[in-house]
């Protein structure tokens, strides 16, 4: 079965066939909680995220329409439902510091040593102070990969739109980065 | 600092892998689902019904007292048509000679005044005309 294209295991999700499903499932989890943690900066949340986005995919497994396209497909479930919880949240005034830097989700990866991981820390808090639009642009196209159409499709927008957060979030962490990228050492540390 | 540093720093960002057991959560929460799912289905057919048929009584309720909108329209039409007949009868009653000549004699004329005439001819001006008009 492992053969089998997205197309043709959704095909068989609709006909009621859970193996495929979790064939899906494995195939895509990774991209998409990786996605998730870079975007929410909290693993646990980003794979409650994943698990939620996963549900919706099997539910509307009979209104999805096989264009190859499965992955942009995901992305942009799990990008609006993490958009309806912030604005849940917003809504009721208690936004919690969800972009609050948190170790756990960078455990996995051992780091050579301190400044590597005083370079993530200081690259992903950057990246988390960006917003959610020029973010999720930013992480599906320089940490997933997407070309610009699989993106504009998981964010449900057109190409130029895409290209234009792209470059301001972009412009926006390098400004953010500079000073600290050419100051060495001594910038590195008035930064922390 | 460049976008391909930029975009080098990127990369190089841990990557996140899902948990060990994620796809069996995931296999266990759709396994789940269907229970609560049908109770919800059920749930929002009969929300439709009550829908639908609170709709039905909306336009219903709505085409009836349009029905009756148009029909009090139709009567008040009509009603200001008879006014304006009734107005343009009065005006060619008024129009008309009020006197109508019934019978002469050598000595008088003998008219009738429709202004005076009463709903029931009075039986005394009719005998009057009749004496007149007959020589008595």
């Amino acid at each position: 079965m492992h053969e089998l294209s997205d197309g043709e295991l959704m095909a068989r999700t609709r006909e009621g066939d859970h193996d495929a499903f979790a064939l899906l499932v494995d195939r895509h989890k990774d991209s998409l909680v990786n996605y998730l943690s870079h975007l929410v900066r909290d693993r646990g949340h980003a794979e409650e995220l994943a698990q939620e986005a996963f549900v919706k995919l099997y539910e509307h497994a009979a209104q999805y329409r096989e264009e190859g396209r499965l992955a942009p497909y995901l992305f942009k479930i799990a990008t609006n439902l993490f958009r309806s919880e912030l604005r849940r949240k917003q809504r009721w005034g208690v936004l919690v510091h969800m972009f609050t830097p948190t170790e756990e989700a960078h455990k996995e990866t051992p780091q050579k040593d301190l400044l590597e991981q005083e370079i993530v820390d200081r690259v992903s808090r950057e990246l988390a102070r960006l917003p959610i639009l020029y973010r999720s642009a930013v992480i599906l196209r320089d940490i997933e990969g997407l070309s610009y159409e699989e993106i504009a499709e998981a964010l449900e927008t057109n190409i130029g739109t895409i290209k234009s957060r792209i470059g301001r979030g972009r412009e926006q962490l390098r400004v953010a980065l500079t000073p600290y990228w050419n100051g060495g050492e001594h910038a590195r540390r008035e930064a922390r | 600092m460049h976008d391909e540093k930029l975009a080098e720093v990127l990369r190089e960002l841990p990557v996140v892998r899902a948990s060990e057991g994620f796809t069996a959560s995931v296999m266990k929460r759709i396994e789940e689902r269907p229970r609560s799912s049908r109770w919800r289905s059920l749930g929002q057919v009969a929300a439709a019904i009550a829908l639908l048929a609170a709709g039905a009584l909306g336009m219903n309720v709505i085409h009836e007292r349009r029905a009756d909108a148009e029909q009090r329209e139709v009567i008040r039409h009509e009603q200001e048509q008879l006014r304006r007949e009734l107005q343009q009868l009065k005006a060619d009653t008024r129009a008309v000679e009020a006197t109508i000549p019934i019978g002469s004699t050598d000595e008088a004329e003998v008219v009738v005044d429709v202004r005076e005439l009463e709903q029931e001819p009075r039986a005394d001006v009719v005998y009057a005309a009749l004496a007149a008009s007959d020589g008595y």
